[in-house]
């Protein structure tokens, strides 16, 4: 395959996963309670831990959805949704084993059923973020311009 | 891990590109190692700034997780949650049922599933899973038969929606006085109530 055609298919990967971690993020952000509560039926955590993964979890998927829409950080922000996707359908695949009938609390105001759909979607999802970060080639890389700005602040730093 | 993952997947891909592009190994192993160190930056980045935003922005909730209030509201949340759910159908109140259990005057109906009741349920309770009810309508009759007395339903909790369901069942069967213990299973162990294998 052409690299410019791999590079439109890997943009069309990036803008998915992007899309769909900003709204599901956001949707979290918006109702952390919800989100603690959806985290609690699985019934696998203690609650200092459900409570900081609704404080925080929400707002990192959002950053890296933000992140790979805009192109900015790109493969670092795809490293983190493949994680969460494989968390994710970790916890997917042992609660169908367990035999829960509860929602899986991955996108808020969508009711989605923890079952063997809710893991192929998931798998499917992992393998297109797994490709954005071994394809995706955006110049555009925060820590690159956290770098030049300090080096702009700082004059006297000696350039490696 | 997936950066462990990632690493691999590009030590894999690396020679199949360099011999497209005519690259030596050294130079794919540059790019290996620019990539690791790339994903690492760039992940921590994200991870850092969620934590700060989200750990500033929801003070309240990690502190109530913390103190074990979060577990609380959840479980009051869910409550009533299930008590909207059941509509019109009565609740009993976990030391209420208890007072039933010693003096006799209900039965308990266990509503999980057939696994759940095998290993362990509330003493005398008598196993209706829902799934097996609505695919037999008979078997109610056959396992509670006096539609007269007086039934409290349970499952697994305030999360667990089956034995509202299972009670809505019997109502529509003609069972004239059917109660819901929404607390469920987990709460009559966790008190130390009498079950069956006993623990």
């Amino acid at each position: 395959m052409e690299d410019s055609s791999k590079q439109y298919i890997c943009l069309a990967f990036r803008l998915l996963i992007g899309g769909m971690f900003l709204w599901a993020g956001a949707e979290k952000i918006l109702k952390p309670f919800e989100f603690s509560v959806a985290i609690y039926n699985y019934r696998l955590f203690p609650g200092p831990v459900i409570g900081l993964a609704a404080a925080i979890l929400p707002w990192v998927e959002a950053i890296a959805g933000l992140c790979l829409l805009v192109g900015f950080n790109t493969k670092g922000a795809a490293a983190i949704t493949s994680l969460l996707l494989l968390v994710f359908t970790g916890l997917i695949i042992i609660s169908a084993v367990r035999g829960l009938d509860i929602d899986c609390g991955c996108f808020g105001g969508v009711e989605r059923t923890v079952g063997l759909q809710a893991i192929l979607e998931d798998v499917l999802l992992l393998i297109v973020s797994v490709a954005v970060v071994a394809f995706e080639k955006t110049p555009l890389k925060a820590h690159v311009l956290f770098r030049n700005l300090f080096r702009k602040m700082i004059p006297g730093r000696i350039e490696r | 891990m997936i950066l462990s993952g990632a690493y691999e997947i590009s030590r894999n891909l690396q020679p199949v590109a360099s011999a497209f592009r005519g690259l030596h190994v050294e130079d794919t192993r540059m790019l290996q190692r620019t990539l690791v160190s790339t994903l690492v930056k760039e992940s921590l980045v994200i991870l850092l700034a969620g934590t700060v935003l989200g750990g500033f922005l929801n003070q309240g909730l990690i502190r109530a997780s913390m103190n074990g209030e979060l577990l609380t509201r959840i479980g009051q949340r869910q409550m009533a949650d299930l008590k909207e759910k059941a509509a019109h159908i009565p609740f009993v109140e976990l030391k209420e049922a208890r007072r039933l259990f010693n003096e006799r005057t209900a039965i308990f109906v266990d509503a999980r599933s057939s696994a759940d009741y095998r290993e362990s349920h509330i003493q005398g309770a008598r196993g209706l899973p829902l799934v097996s009810l609505i695919q037999n309508r008979r078997l109610a009759e056959a396992i509670i038969p006096d539609k007269s007395a007086r039934y409290i339903v349970y499952c697994s909790g305030e999360g667990c929606d089956l034995s509202v369901e299972l009670a809505k069942e019997l109502l529509s069967l003609g069972y004239s006085n059917v109660e819901v213990l929404g607390e469920g299973y987990p709460a009559w162990l966790a008190a130390g109530y009498p079950v069956e294998p006993s623990r």
